[in-house]
């Protein structure tokens, strides 16, 4: 078989998928909430334009044409992946939808409400094999399967949020903050050259700034941003999640690989946010519990030109440019919330004060608070 | 802690700009060897120079590492800089001869305004760059899936 007719079968039977997964959407579609309805419609709408697309590749007279066939060959492996991923994360998503995740749903837009989030809430999935984590490909957030009966994490669900949140924004964000990041890492490798460091040592920053520009900059920015809606409650729900996740709390320093910056700029980062909001006053009981974790549990060792990494004046500036970006959507801050009993971000900030006046009895104080938030979306 | 959330973002980057510069290097390589196809129109060909061109210029300061001023006319060209490193790696050997190659390119494309069809060099440049967006698209893509 010629590389052209083997092309050609494996785009047919991609479109046969396409057809098979709209009509288990169909099915679907009659047993889920009507809230749902708007979501199933988009995906319905992705399956109809790739049924196009991959139509018009089949159609096109240039098929597999020895000029193209690469460039036909590398989009059929866009269109694949579209596909895995509206069968492995929409569908199987809205495949498994129960009640927890109804609640989930119910709970984060609510909170949208109460916050003035300008976009709808996403899809949330309690079937989560990590811990919680977005998919922007999807735009579902993922969480663990029995967090519908807990309270001190959920700040991290407003963290994922904050991914949706970042997408929207992200040449913005980049465009204001890529000016203080280059500023910063001229200085660093100018002082670096200066003082006769080689050329691979020099390569290090420019290494540093790609990664500051791709990845450090999101995960600052959701959290600050969770920070900005639920304040300190994201504060120690990052703690806590330390605590069980990560000892290594200075890692990745300068020249090393990772995704995600290191966990004690990142807690900078968060209480930098709330002094910046409302105050040095107002982060003294965290700044001085953090403190503690940080000399008695977590491992101290720190290398020379960690400094270069994650300095105060970078993390400050991204602060005020995610808070400024806030503002401007209008989104009400954890400390501007009127005292009732049923908002959401005060019931996270609530949860936490409640965990550190009596651990004891927080499980089932938390308990009741569920049963009462239930009550009130109307979720048995 | 999940990865997802950063992997996710940087997928949806990459193969969004992949989709963009190959949708119209296809639409240069029918203008230029298109027999069975109806030649795209005039506005395609214009529209698919101009998308090249801020791209190709946007790569050429990025792989000298100059990110300060990756803008052009008012549309940002977002480029992963994960995917100039990919190039500056596989093109350790002759950066410069690299740099120099894509910088003619754009020249070409922007000031051409003879409607010249691009010759068989410049779909090289052009195809190695839709390569290694595609290996860098696909390599998120598997980190994503955990394959």
């Amino acid at each position: 078989m010629g590389i052209t007719r083997f092309f050609r079968g494996q785009v047919n039977l991609l479109l046969k998928r396409c057809n098979i997964l709209a009509g288990r959407l169909s099915s679907i579609r009659k047993k889920l909430q009507p809230e749902i309805e708007a979501y199933i419609g988009k995906v319905v709408v992705e399956l109809d334009s790739l049924q196009y697309d991959l139509e018009q590749l089949l159609n096109d007279p240039d098929f597999g044409s020895n000029y193209l066939l690469k460039n036909q060959i590398q989009q059929y492996r866009r269109y694949s992946e579209i596909l895995n991923i509206i069968e492995v994360e929409h569908i199987t998503v809205l495949d498994q939808y129960n009640d927890r995740d109804y609640y989930l749903y119910c709970f984060l837009k609510i909170f949208c409400q109460q916050t003035g989030y300008p976009e709808k809430p996403p899809l949330v999935s309690t079937h989560s094999t990590d811990s919680f984590f977005v998919d922007l490909s999807s735009e579902i957030i993922h969480l663990p399967l029995c967090e519908d009966c807990f309270l001190l994490a959920i700040p991290d669900l407003i963290h994922e949020l904050g991914h949706l949140f970042y997408d929207r924004n992200s040449i913005e964000i980049e465009q204001s903050f890529n000016t203080h990041l280059n500023k910063h890492i001229d200085k660093e490798k100018n002082k670096a050259e200066d003082e006769g460091s080689s050329k691979s040592y020099q390569k290090k920053f420019n290494s540093l700034k790609k990664v500051w520009m791709q990845e450090y900059i999101i995960e600052f920015f959701c959290d600050i941003f969770a920070t900005y809606l639920v304040g300190t409650a994201y504060a120690w729900s990052h703690l806590r999640l330390i605590l069980e996740s990560n000892d290594q709390i200075y890692y990745p320093g300068f020249g090393k690989d990772s995704t995600h910056p290191a966990d004690e700029a990142r807690m900078r980062a968060i209480l930098i946010t709330i002094e910046e909001l409302q105050g040095s006053k107002s982060t003294k009981i965290i700044a001085e519990r953090w403190e503690a974790f940080k000399t008695q549990v977590f491992n101290r060792q720190q290398e020379t030109e960690y400094v270069y990494c994650y300095p105060d004046s970078l993390l400050v500036q991204l602060a005020k440019i995610v808070i400024n970006l806030c503002q401007r959507n209008n989104l009400v801050p954890y400390y501007q919330h009127f005292q009732t009993d049923n908002n959401l971000p005060l019931i996270m900030q609530q949860a936490w004060i409640e965990f550190h006046n009596n651990p004891q009895l927080y499980p089932d104080w938390e308990t009741k608070k569920i049963e009462k938030i239930r009550a009130d979306i109307n979720i048995e | 802690m999940s990865e997802i959330g950063i992997i996710s973002q940087e997928y949806k980057n990459t193969a969004g700009l992949f989709q963009k510069i190959n949708q119209a290097v296809i639409v240069l390589k029918k203008d230029s060897y298109g027999t069975n196809s109806v030649s795209p129109s005039s506005t395609a060909v214009k529209e698919a120079k101009s998308l090249l061109n801020k791209v190709l210029a946007s790569i050429v300061m990025m792989l000298g590492d100059d990110f300060d001023n990756v803008v052009s006319d008012g549309e940002l060209i977002s480029i992963p800089p994960f995917f100039i490193s990919r190039i500056q790696e596989s093109r350790q050997g002759d950066l410069k001869r690299c740099i120099e190659d894509i910088q003619e390119l754009q020249l070409r494309l922007q000031d051409n305004k003879d409607n010249k069809v691009l010759d068989i060099n410049s779909f090289k440049i052009l195809d190695e760059i839709c390569g290694q967006l595609d290996a860098e698209t696909s390599k998120l893509y598997r980190k994503m899936r955990r394959r």
